[in-house]
């Protein structure tokens, strides 16, 4: 498979650069955005975050995609 | 009130999901009653996932934590969505492979890729114990439940086997398709109930607002909103949070039922958009920590300081009956769904992965019904579980994580590096669980690795054990050749 047609999944790390390897920096932060511990409201909006990054590759798969289900992953049903 | 409430949502669900499943049965062979013979479309694949993923260990133990803990409690927020982006990556694969070579289960997918059935024999057994850990946690809620609503004179062992029958029950009358339609069920009900109980829960502790509750919470209990919560002692800090969060992503898809439900998918599109929409859906989380905060300010002493009953109390202290009799309902399918899915995986494991290698001419009819008489021994050593231990939800799910996580290794390595071998994988297993289990071991991590998720420190130890077994070891034609088609 060509890299150049997957490379677009890489986008998939950034759920876990949001959630994961930030979270200990914004820990402190004594901002209360909606009356909400900071670090609760940066885990929310990184769900918001994770869905449109999971939707953003799934559309790139579909346009990219060869296979009429649109998945470089998987052969066509023989 | 609430008695009758509980015992019409539990005994209207199962009838409902009993006619549902007969109504579309074909349940004579093993790949119908444990894949639902991979027709499964987007629309009920999400609901059975669903099923999976807000479970009691969600609902009663997460808003426990919130309650005794506060921010630890954010782990549930990165469960999903984390778990989600790399599924999207990973379940298309595991798939295909499951629709290329008909496996069923997910010691199959060992023993094609490895090329070695002894493999696959010890990956049932190591998945089977993950998942009767797993069904403790719905065993502990589903007997909380029950203790909570028919009274204290019921003994935890009643309570316990009483679950356990009510589990195997749903079970061996139909299969994955009535779980699935009790998985809606219970999603819908659970959905409406805790946005009911959200949207009231305000005026019973003297907030303005569903929000004003997290200001007098943080007012009251400084610190409860960032790491390490409440409790500083008890080492659920940053470190914890980040590789907690990891091993739970990491862990997810390797559960041999999650194996089975992403096998049950019609096509890679369902899988697909589900991973789209599943983050979202967590975001209910926020209720959930909403209700376990609100406890807190309510001053709810549930019994035994409970962590797990911490929201049955809270509802029934300041909730009218009919309330606590829909909680305590949705409780039970909360429990009962997952729990009937994990004891039909770990039960179709046995028989095709543990049995069938040891009496290879096992016609498939016999095969079902092995299958169906192990479910009992499963419950049993899960109700024997349940009886000695005295933990929280979380700790219970995380354990069943560390555990599964021992499998992660050769499900990954089986995709991403070709020259991984039956032999590496097999020893990196069995340093896994020695840096899981071995108290020696646990002494080193907490000297060297304070705070670290003990599940992903043993699959650490288990992967580079692998790596370098697999180098020292021939490669198996088979499987190169397996996963050069799939890249």
């Amino acid at each position: 498979m060509s890299a150049h047609r997957t490379a677009h999944r890489w986008l998939l790390v950034l759920p876990f650069v949001w959630q994961v390897g930030l979270a200990p920096l914004v820990n402190d932060v004594a901002l209360r955005p909606f009356s909400l511990p900071f670090p609760m409201f940066w885990q929310m909006a990184g769900i918001v975050l994770a869905s449109t990054v999971i939707a953003l590759v799934y559309a790139l798969d579909r346009h990219l995609g060869a296979h009429p289900d649109g998945d470089p992953d998987v052969e066509p049903r023989d | 009130m609430a008695l009758a409430l509980c015992l019409a949502i539990v005994a209207g669900t199962l009838l409902g999901a009993l006619y549902y499943g007969h109504r579309q049965a074909r349940l004579r062979t093993m790949t119908e009653w444990a894949i639902a013979g991979r027709r499964f479309g987007s629309w009920i694949f999400w609901f059975v996932n669903a099923g999976e993923i807000y479970t009691t260990f969600a609902v009663l133990g997460i808003s426990g934590y919130a309650w005794a803990y506060g921010a630890p409690a954010y782990l549930a927020f990165t469960s999903v969505s984390l778990a989600s982006a790399l599924g999207y990556w990973l379940m298309p694969r595991i798939w295909d492979a499951g629709r290329r070579h008909g496996l069923v289960t997910q010691a199959d997918f060992f023993e094609r890729h490895y090329g070695a059935t002894w493999l696959a024999v010890f990956v049932g057994v190591a998945g089977i114990a993950a998942l009767v850990v797993y069904v403790q946690i719905q065993l502990t809620a589903l007997s909380l439940v029950f203790r909570l609503t028919f009274g204290p004179e019921v003994s935890a062992l009643q309570a316990t086997l009483a679950a356990a029958g009510v589990m195997l029950a749903f079970v061996y009358l139909a299969g994955l398709r009535s779980a699935a339609f009790a998985a809606g069920v219970k999603d819908v009900m659970m959905i409406v109930l805790v946005v009911a109980l959200s949207v009231t829960v305000a005026a019973k502790v003297g907030a303005s607002s569903m929000l004003d509750v997290f200001r007098l919470v943080q007012d009251q209990y400084p610190g409860i909103g960032a790491f390490p919560g409440l409790n500083p002692g008890a080492g659920l800090t940053n470190t914890w949070l980040v590789t907690a969060a990891i091993n739970v992503a990491l862990g997810t898809w390797i559960f041999p039922h999650m194996f089975q439900l992403i096998y049950s998918a019609r096509d890679v599109r369902a899988i697909r958009r589900n991973a789209i929409w599943q983050p979202l859906y967590s975001l209910s989380y926020f209720f959930i920590l909403l209700l376990g905060f609100a406890a807190l300010l309510a001053g709810t002493a549930p019994p035994d300081g409970n962590p797990n009953a911490v929201l049955l109390q809270f509802v029934a202290d300041r909730y009218p009956p009919w309330a606590m009799g829909l909680l305590a309902g949705t409780a039970c399918l909360l429990a009962l769904v997952p729990g009937s899915i994990l004891l039909l995986a770990a039960a179709s494991i046995f028989s095709r992965n543990v049995l069938l290698p040891l009496k290879r001419d096992l016609p498939d009819h016999a095969l079902l019904w092995s299958s169906r008489i192990a479910l009992i021994a499963f419950a049993a050593i899960a109700v024997w579980l349940t009886l000695t231990t005295n933990r929280s939800l979380v700790e219970i799910g995380l354990s069943a994580y560390a555990a599964i996580g021992m499998l992660a290794p050769g499900v990954f390595l089986a995709f991403l590096w070709p020259r991984a071998t039956a032999v590496g994988i097999f020893a990196g297993m069995v340093a896994g669980y020695t840096a899981l289990l071995l108290p020696a071991a646990e002494q080193l991590w907490s000297a060297f690795l304070p705070d670290w998720d003990r599940g992903l420190v043993a699959m650490g130890v288990n992967a580079a054990v692998a790596v370098l077994v697999s180098l020292c070891t021939a490669p198996h034609g088979l499987a190169r050749a397996d996963s050069a088609r799939i890249s």
